[in-house]
């Protein structure tokens, strides 16, 4: 395994208590002690989901990142599967009773590759993984780039700034309202907000010390432009249509609320990270269709199985495409009939550049 | 118009020079400050209506060059050695000045002209070139060569005996006790509108005037039109077909004015024809894309008028962008302990949108290693704590105004139109309309999301109202296509090969950015590349000729 620090490879023997034999640096991983990742790996996932060190994210991002790698491997076994069935057959063939050896591996292959086909499921647990990061973090620090609220920080944090006497008597252009907190926590850490001339926040109330203030700025723009951004769960697929329909949010107001969330027809490519449905059947309504109702009740789907750059990318796109199409119902688009307008297109594919054709100055 | 010149008391020679169509005349470079010298006074304005040698003098002895109304320069030299330089108000003349060895000074309008003299040494600022990377200008009174100033709009510069002292004969006023009602400010605003579009009309001649379709400049021509007695003619650029334009809106508004349009079709090739020109006139490097165009609608102008205005300082006086996304900022803090006490500071130099976050990644460490920490940020924090103004978004603007359009915008258009035979005129940068800004509350600036409410609702009737309610969008420059395609073949040399020499940049970051190779979410590669292409063409056209 390849030491992080110094790039140094060692095996089993060279690394006694689990440190570099060459910069003496600690492993936070050991796989021939039933650790599930080395170093490299878990340092990769943390390269991946950080854009090589230029945007902040949250520890979800990285579990879902190794729990795509545990998934990417009953892909080389379904590979494995079919190179070992060929050569089954060719001895099979040519000797006869030595088919038995190579057929009983690839049976058992098989079956390994019928579980997983069949797994919907994140094979990685929440408290393996909690316990992974824990390990990392004692062995290199805390990692580059994970959001870390200051208020958790504790002395660290720096004190609070009494807000100036005229900031809550201004709006903004757009909302991005989330249905949970880390997803807020994901732009407003990334500067989005102050990129893109829109207020981030989460439905439930965060964060909390700016919640009610931001909240009643945004009605101060008649034409706000509203944006809902959520999980593939029962409560986030009915975001747009709570944020549209009730009262204390835009109802008065009779904004258009455009859903940019995950929903479940964008899930299929996730298959193998999803995660277990809430509890009761979901009934259909309020911004859920049967359809969705009957699949949000068998499973459900976190944004955080995005990366945060596609997530980034796809929201900044959205944002502009729906400025492009005043109208709201253009291509990638349609009407939910209450006050919201599905984007189709916001994790319908890979986004790419964010850059447009002409640059502002000044 | 010839220029105005007699004697005055206590003065043996005068140059007092109006501006003039055909010669604008600039305060040369001159060496003073030993005793015994001829007493001189040297004057460069656009005052209206022009003071003699004689009112100057009474001005300046007096304390009273608030009675003037006007942009000016001036210089004067006293038969004991000492030397007094002034700037109006809010900038819209230059003046530059350097401490020479035994106690002497030198000074002029033009930075290119003390840099030509050879008494100063063409040493970079290092400082400088970071603050220009963060800005695109540059604030304040440094420059980019090393020991050479800016005299500060509203500042009087005194050398004596081969020290300066510095006071201040204008400021901007801060924010009043208490807030006038807003029938009355809009009334006021209109008839200063209308009262400062009136002084900067040329009696009995065309006049001509820029024409973007935004919201600023549409008023000047509408004013324009609706006060002057000789025609008005407007001027536009368009980038061609394949590019975005304005031009659907600046035609409206020509048309509904009753105004001749003429429009400037600037295309790439005429971009690298005029660059090294225009950037050669600048006497500090502006990394605004909007230089070329800007003089080439100078040229195009100077066919047929000696007076040009524009509606430059809507933007710094009344509520332009940037001031959102600095509430935003200020709203949410810095929940995530990233800037750490600097926050505020870091969010304005970022909210510029250039390279301030990537001075580490883009400079030779040398050169990154000559910056001090926290320059960038301590320059600016003690403009976003004025207890002046009480408001936050009064005090951005506040900034805006001092810097943005004090040593960008009029710095540039000063630059940019003389060399071409035309005068330039803001009268959104009237002095009294900045200081009658600065008594509206900035509510009525940003209202909600609006911005510039009052000053719309001030000309609502002067201008159709898809033109007075469009979305924001501001003029934009096809950069980032240029860079994709025409122009990128020179970009590549200037950049790799143009700025090699300096030792500033690092190579790797120079072929990211050019091959679009930058991390990140929003890279702003062509706004980048334009930033380092004028600062290419600027170290090589006034620096190192």
């Amino acid at each position: 395994m390849k030491c992080i620090r110094c790039g140094t490879d060692s095996n089993y023997k060279e690394r006694t208590g689990k440190k570099c034999p060459k910069c003496k640096g600690a492993f936070a991983f050991e796989p021939r002690d039933g650790d599930a990742f080395t170093d490299p790996a878990f340092q990769h996932a943390i390269d991946t989901v950080s854009a090589k060190g230029q945007l902040r994210w949250g520890a979800e991002h990285v579990y879902y990142e190794l729990a795509r790698r545990q998934r990417v491997k009953s892909g080389c076994a379904t590979v494995a599967f079919v190179i070992l069935a060929v050569i089954t057959l060719i001895v099979v063939l040519k000797a006869g009773w030595l088919a038995v050896v190579p057929a009983l591996v690839a049976m058992l292959i098989g079956r390994h590759v019928w579980r997983t086909k069949k797994q919907k499921f994140v094979k990685l647990v929440q408290k393996d993984f909690d316990s992974m990061l824990k390990t990392w973090q004692k062995a290199h620090g805390q990692p580059k780039g994970l959001i870390v609220r200051a208020m958790t920080r504790g002395a660290a944090a720096p004190p609070p700034r009494a807000l100036e006497s005229d900031i809550a008597d201004y709006s903004f252009d757009r909302a991005v309202i989330c249905d949970r907190a880390r997803t807020a926590d994901l732009l407003l850490a990334n500067n989005f907000h102050f990129e893109n001339n829109c207020a981030v926040l989460a439905i439930d109330g965060y964060p909390e010390a700016q919640f009610e203030t931001v909240r009643a700025m945004l009605k101060r723009n008649p034409r706000l432009r509203v944006f809902a951004l959520h999980d593939a769960t029962p409560k986030g697929c009915r975001l747009a249509n709570t944020l549209a329909t009730d009262k204390t949010w835009f109802a008065e107001q009779k904004l258009t609320v455009t859903d940019v969330g995950l929903r479940p027809g964008q899930a299929r490519a996730f298959t193998g990270l999803f995660q277990p449905p809430v509890g009761q059947p979901v009934a259909a309504g309020k911004g859920i269709s049967a359809t969705d109702a009957a699949w949000l009740s068998a499973q459900t789907l976190e944004l955080a199985v995005i990366r945060p750059e596609q997530v980034l990318k796809r929201l900044y796109k959205a944002l502009t495409r729906e400025e492009q199409d005043d109208s709201g119902g253009g291509d990638g688009s349609s009407s939910g009939g209450d006050g919201t307008t599905h984007d189709r297109d916001s994790f319908a594919h890979e986004a790419s550049d964010v850059e447009s054709d002409s640059d502002g100055f000044g | 118009m010839k220029p105005a010149t007699s004697k005055a008391t206590a003065t043996d020679s005068v140059d007092v020079t109006p501006a003039s169509r055909c010669a604008r005349m600039r305060i040369p470079a001159r060496i003073a400050g030993v005793p015994g010298q001829t007493a001189v006074l040297h004057v460069e304005h656009d005052c209206t209506p022009a003071p003699s040698e004689a009112d100057w003098l009474r001005y300046l002895d007096g304390g009273l060059l608030g009675q003037t109304h006007g942009p000016f320069a001036l210089a004067r030299e006293h038969a004991d050695g000492s030397v007094t330089l002034a700037r109006d108000a809010i900038g819209e003349r230059s003046l530059y000045y350097a401490l020479l060895p035994s106690a002497r000074i030198i000074y002029a309008s033009r930075l290119q002209d003390i840099v030509q003299s050879g008494q100063v040494a063409r040493e970079l600022n290092m400082a400088s070139v970071a603050t220009y990377l963060s800005w695109s200008y540059l604030p304040g009174r440094e420059t980019l060569v090393h020991g050479i100033y800016k005299v500060l709009p509203g500042e009087v510069v005194r050398f004596r005996l081969g020290s300066i002292t510095r006071s201040h004969w204008w400021t901007l006023p801060g924010e009043p006790e208490h807030w006038r009602h807003e029938t009355s400010l809009r009334r006021e605003l209109r008839d200063r509108l209308e009262s400062a579009v009136r002084r900067r009309l040329p009696a009995g001649q065309p006049v001509g005037a820029t024409l973007s379709g935004g919201i600023d400049s549409s008023l000047v021509v509408a004013l324009a039109a609706r006060l002057h007695d000789k025609p008005v003619i407007t001027y536009s650029v368009s980038f061609g077909a394949d590019y975005r334009n304005e031009l659907p809106f600046s035609s409206r508004v020509a048309r509904h004015c009753g105004v001749e349009q003429r429009i400037v079709e600037l295309t790439p090739r005429t971009v690298v024809d005029e660059l090294d020109r225009t950037i050669a006139l600048l006497g500090d490097p502006i990394g605004d894309p909007l230089t070329v165009p800007n003089a080439m609608l100078s040229r195009e102008a100077s066919r047929e008028v000696g007076v040009v205005l524009n509606g430059e300082g809507g933007d710094p006086c009344f509520g332009g962008p940037k001031n959102t996304p600095m509430v935003l900022a200020e709203l949410f803090g810095d929940m995530y302990a990233t800037d750490g006490p600097r926050h505020r500071a870091a969010s304005y130099l970022r909210a510029h949108q250039k390279c301030y976050d990537d001075l580490a990644a883009m400079l030779e460490p040398a050169a990154f290693a000559a910056i001090a920490v926290n320059a960038l940020e301590d320059w600016v924090t003690p403009y976003l704590e004025d207890t002046r103004w009480k408001s936050f978004v009064g005090r951005l603007m506040s900034i805006n105004l001092l810097c943005k359009g004090a040593h960008h915008i009029l710095g540039k258009v000063d630059a940019l139109s003389g060399p071409y035979g035309v005068l330039p005129r803001a009268p959104l940068f009237d002095r009294e309309i900045a200081e009658l800004a600065f008594a509206i509350p900035p509510q009525l600036k940003l209202r909600g999301a609006i911005e510039k409410y009052l000053l719309k609702e001030a000309v609502r009737d002067l201008l159709p109202g898809e033109i007075i309610d469009r979305p924001k969008s501001g003029m934009l420059v096809p950069v980032q296509g240029w860079f994709r395609g025409p122009l990128l073949p020179q970009a590549r040399e200037r950049l790799l090969e143009g700025l090699a020499p300096w030792g500033l940049f690092r190579r790797d970051y120079l072929e990211r950015l050019l091959d679009g190779r930058l991390p990140g979410i929003h890279t702003r590669r062509g706004v980048k590349i334009w930033l380092l292409i004028t600062l290419e063409a600027w170290l090589r056209g006034v620096l190192k000729p």
